[in-house]
Parts: structure tokens; sequence; C-alpha cells
């Protein structure tokens, strides 16, 4: 295996894009991903796109808004986890040497969906009986709080921050802070959450450039290093889980720390996937940057703020980005990249080294979460 | 095989109803790693093993966490509580109700309940359901 170069990011919507298809909102990303780098289309040589709800063959779509045709293209689903597959696979493509150049995309509109809560596989033995994702984000902060004693206005403190922070990004769905009333006042969803502990149905599209050092070289924009790209998948089994541990975020994080040779004391900034507050918590948790039953007492001092000892999310996360299921993967890589690479404006932490990007999805009855996927990059 | 196997589905048994109205749940247990399955699987889904033996669990379960959905799919009549309920080693997800209608607030954790036959959704076929204590157990879990 060599050394992967990320050698640019860019995106398109994270609005409401209602008509605008997923193909569409992926060559919008994949247009300005082309201008910003300077790559000529014609070195790329492997697409690996991500769409859950955007049909088949998105990724060919996507790609023929800037004039690539004829390399090795896949479509891949992994559901919210599908963005940071594709990107894994790209890592692959050019750690084995097979390509020199090769784009990952995700993308999604969800407006053509309609509202509400995203639909589920209707051949799932617990969507049969009315779960929705929020219902099992619910269950999983019910736990928490009791396990845990916690009082449960942190899970408002949490929607208090990424909002704050996502005010900051211009690529955010949501910039307007919230306070905790606010938060208390809004419509709930399945209790102990409410509307605005629930990261927004967005439009999106967000697309990636990975190459060797080479390419890297003759790029114009800067390059970071990909020290860690980890996929794995939810282990099937209806014995009891304890649903406050996601061991799904736990063991692909051991295998991105492994191959990266870091420790979660390393990472400077991290982007996971807070689809709902309480997985912010959670994960946090599961990463192993806070200790067990205690990101919540790390949250309330401030730690994970922006000006915080480790500022997690501090792009808005999905909370303010929103999240179009499979372009927010790559979303978060883009947001590290921008900040590793010292060219994320408003948001521009000082200094960050090492970042980590997670995303964790999928509602299927009898794992945790369908699939995982975890990097860490190097400045 | 006969062409009418091959293009009919077996839908898989979930439930029996006891002579005292409790619901036992039917569930594969498998003979090399011990794991249960619910819905029964012909195929543990652990281990891959094909030697899995029918079981009944249940009808006495408890609350591990439990959720009243206020935004639900457009097929369920909202608000409705879920719960996932702790069964004889089972993790199972189940519907909460009372007199055949929704528990009016979360289970706390803990909370014993009982399987019993229900409906849920828009669908008319009978499905198991958890019965909360007679007092309804915690509200604001």
């Amino acid at each position: 295996m060599r050394e992967v170069w990320m050698s640019g990011a860019a995106y398109g919507g994270f609005r409401k894009r209602p008509g605008d298809g997923a193909a569409e909102l992926a060559g919008e990303a994949l247009r300005a991903l082309v201008q910003s780098t300077g790559v000529e289309p014609d070195r790329i040589d492997a697409a690996y796109g991500a769409t859950t709800f955007g049909g088949s063959l998105m990724t060919q779509r996507a790609l023929q808004g800037i004039g690539v045709s004829g390399p090795p293209i896949f479509t891949v689903e992994n559901a919210c986890a599908g963005g940071g597959s594709a990107v894994h696979l790209a890592w692959v493509a050019v750690a084995s040497g097979m390509s020199e150049c090769a784009v990952a995309v995700g993308a999604e509109n969800l407006s053509d969906l309609g509202g509400g809560t995203l639909p589920l596989s209707s051949r799932d033995v617990e969507v049969g009986v009315g779960m929705v994702m929020p219902a099992a984000y619910a269950m999983r902060a019910q736990r928490y709080l009791t396990d845990f004693d916690v009082p449960a206005d942190v899970l408002d403190l949490v929607t208090v921050k990424n909002r704050r922070n996502g005010a900051l990004n211009p690529r955010a769905h949501f910039r307007q802070e919230v306070d905790i009333e606010d938060v208390q006042a809004s419509r709930a969803v399945a209790d102990p959450l409410r509307l605005l502990h629930c990261c927004p149905n967005t439009d999106g599209a967000a697309a990636a450039l990975f190459c060797s050092a080479e390419v890297a070289r003759s790029l114009v924009g800067p390059s970071i290093r990909v020290a860690g790209s980890a996929v794995r998948s939810g282990e099937f089994h209806n014995r009891h889980r304890d649903m406050t541990w996601p061991d799904i975020t736990a063991r692909t994080s051991a295998a991105a720390y492994e191959m990266a040779g870091l420790t979660p004391a390393d990472i400077d900034v991290v982007e996971l996937h807070d689809a709902f507050s309480i997985s912010e918590l959670l994960h946090t948790e599961a990463l192993g940057l806070a200790e067990r039953g205690r990101a919540h007492v790390r949250l309330r001092e401030g730690e994970f703020a922006r000006d915080g000892a480790l500022p997690v999310n501090p792009s808005g996360g999905l909370l303010s980005r929103g999240h179009p299921v499979a372009a927010t993967g790559i979303a978060q890589i883009n947001e590290l990249y921008w900040q590793l690479t010292g060219t994320a404006g408003d948001l521009q932490l000082p200094g960050p080294s090492v970042g980590l990007a997670h995303v964790t999805g999928g509602g299927i009855y009898g794992v945790d979460n369908g699939a995982c996927s975890i990097h860490i990059l190097c400045a | 095989m006969s062409d009418q196997a091959m293009t009919r589905r077996a839908e898989p048994e979930l439930f029996v109803v006891g002579d005292d109205g409790g619901v036992h749940l039917v569930v594969s247990r498998c003979a090399r790693c011990a794991s249960p399955w619910f819905p029964a699987r012909a195929v543990c889904g652990s281990c891959g093993s094909a030697e899995v033996t029918a079981e009944r669990v249940g009808p006495e379960g408890t609350v591990y966490a439990s959720t009243m959905v206020r935004i639900g799919p457009p097929a369920f009549e909202t608000p409705y509580c879920l719960a996932y309920l702790d069964v004889d080693g089972l993790r199972v997800l189940a519907p909460v109700q009372a007199e055949g209608r929704s528990a009016s607030g979360s289970l706390a954790p803990g909370t014993p309940v009982r399987l019993v036959a229900g409906a849920v959704g828009d669908s008319a076929v009978p499905t198991y359901v958890a019965r909360p204590p007679i007092d309804g157990g915690d509200h604001d879990a």
C-alpha cells in the first residue's frame, strides 16, 4: 500500500433543492472540484459515488457533467455511511496502485421523497411495528440518560453548540443559532427527542479528490495525507445489546487508529455523525475521545466547543449542515480538508494537524448500525 | 421442487397465543453457537449453521428502553409507544399497548411487561404487543 493524498474538496446544494436530482447535485459538486483543483478531467481514472435514494448509475450520470466516461465508475449504497464508504474505496484504489487519481462523490435529494422521517425498508420486522430512526435514537437517549444519571438538558446543549458552530458555516443548511429554550420549545418527535435534536433532511452533494503523491504535487491546491481509512459493518444478532455503546464505532475506530499509528489523544478536530444530538455523546465515547459515560460532563464544561480542548463538529455537524444521507460522509471529510489546509475561512481553528471523520448509519433490525466509516487525515 | 413452491414465499410464523392469552414468540436457536433468532431463521445469522431448532420464548419480558413516537410513518397513527424488550435472552422491539390503545408515555427501563396479541398501523394482521403493568409505568422516563 502506498500513501494516498486528498487534494481537493467541493460541495453542491446543502439546501432544500426540490426537483434537482442526486446526479445533478453531484455534477455541481464535481464541477466545483475540477475548478478548485485544476485537475484535468481525463486524469480521473476511477470514480466512486454513493447514494441511497438517487437511483441506478447515479455516478455515471454525475461524471458526465465533467466529461468523464469510460474509466471504472461505481455507485455504492451503505445508508448514512455511503459517502465514507465511497472515500474508502477511492483510497483502496489509489493505495493499491490501481488508480492515480480517483474521485469520491456522494449525493442525495431528500425533498423529492416528501417530508417526515426517512423511509426505511418495509421488509424489516422492526419497521413493520413502527420503527423510525428518531425512535431508535430516542431509546438510546433514554438509556444513556438513565444509565449515567444525566440531566436531559445535555441533549439540548449538543444542539446549541453545533448550531452555534453552524452559524459560521456558509455551507450549513441552518445558520441561525438556537438557545436551550428554542430546543425545548420545538416539536416533540420521539421522547425525549425534539425536532431541534434531529438533523434536517437536506439536498446536497459533496465531492473529493484522492491521488498519488505525484499527481498531488501537480495540482494547484494543497493536499493532506489520508492516514487511516476503515469501514466496518454492524454485527448482526438478536441478543442483548448495550445501546449506549455503538460497538461498530469502537471497532471501526480501532482499525483506523491502528492504520494511522495514532491514538485518540492525537486527534485535534473531529467531525462525527450527530444525526441526533444523543449520537454525538455516544460516538464521542465509542471513538475513545471521552471516557465511558463522561462525554456529557466534558460537553457541559465546554471541551467540545470550537475553542475547547477538542472541537467536535466545528462545522456545525449534521444538526446544522443537514444530512443528505450519502453526501454527509464526504462533506465531513471536506470540512476537515479545509481545516487542515488552513482554508476554512470563518470556521478556521488555530492550526489543527490531525482530524477524524466518522459516519455511521442504517436502520435495519439486529445491528446497532448497518455500516460505519472512519477516516483520519493529517496535514 | 414444484412450480408452486418456487413461486410462493412462506411467511414464517411469528408467534403463537397460549391458553392464558400470552404471546409466545417463535424463535430459532442455533445448535452450534446458541444464538437466538426472531423472526426464526433457517440459517444462523452469527455463524452460518443450518442446524437451528425452533423454540418459544415469552410471554413475560422486561423493558430495555422505550419511547413515544410523535412523528411516524403514514400508516401509523401517532403518538404510539415502542419498547425494546428483553425476553428470555432475546432483544425484540414491540409496540406497547393496553386495552387496544397505545400506552400514553414511555416506559422506564426495567418495567415488566407481558406479550399479548394486538394490531398496529393500518394492518389487520394481528401481531405481538407489550402490555404494561396496570399502573402504566413511568410516564416521564
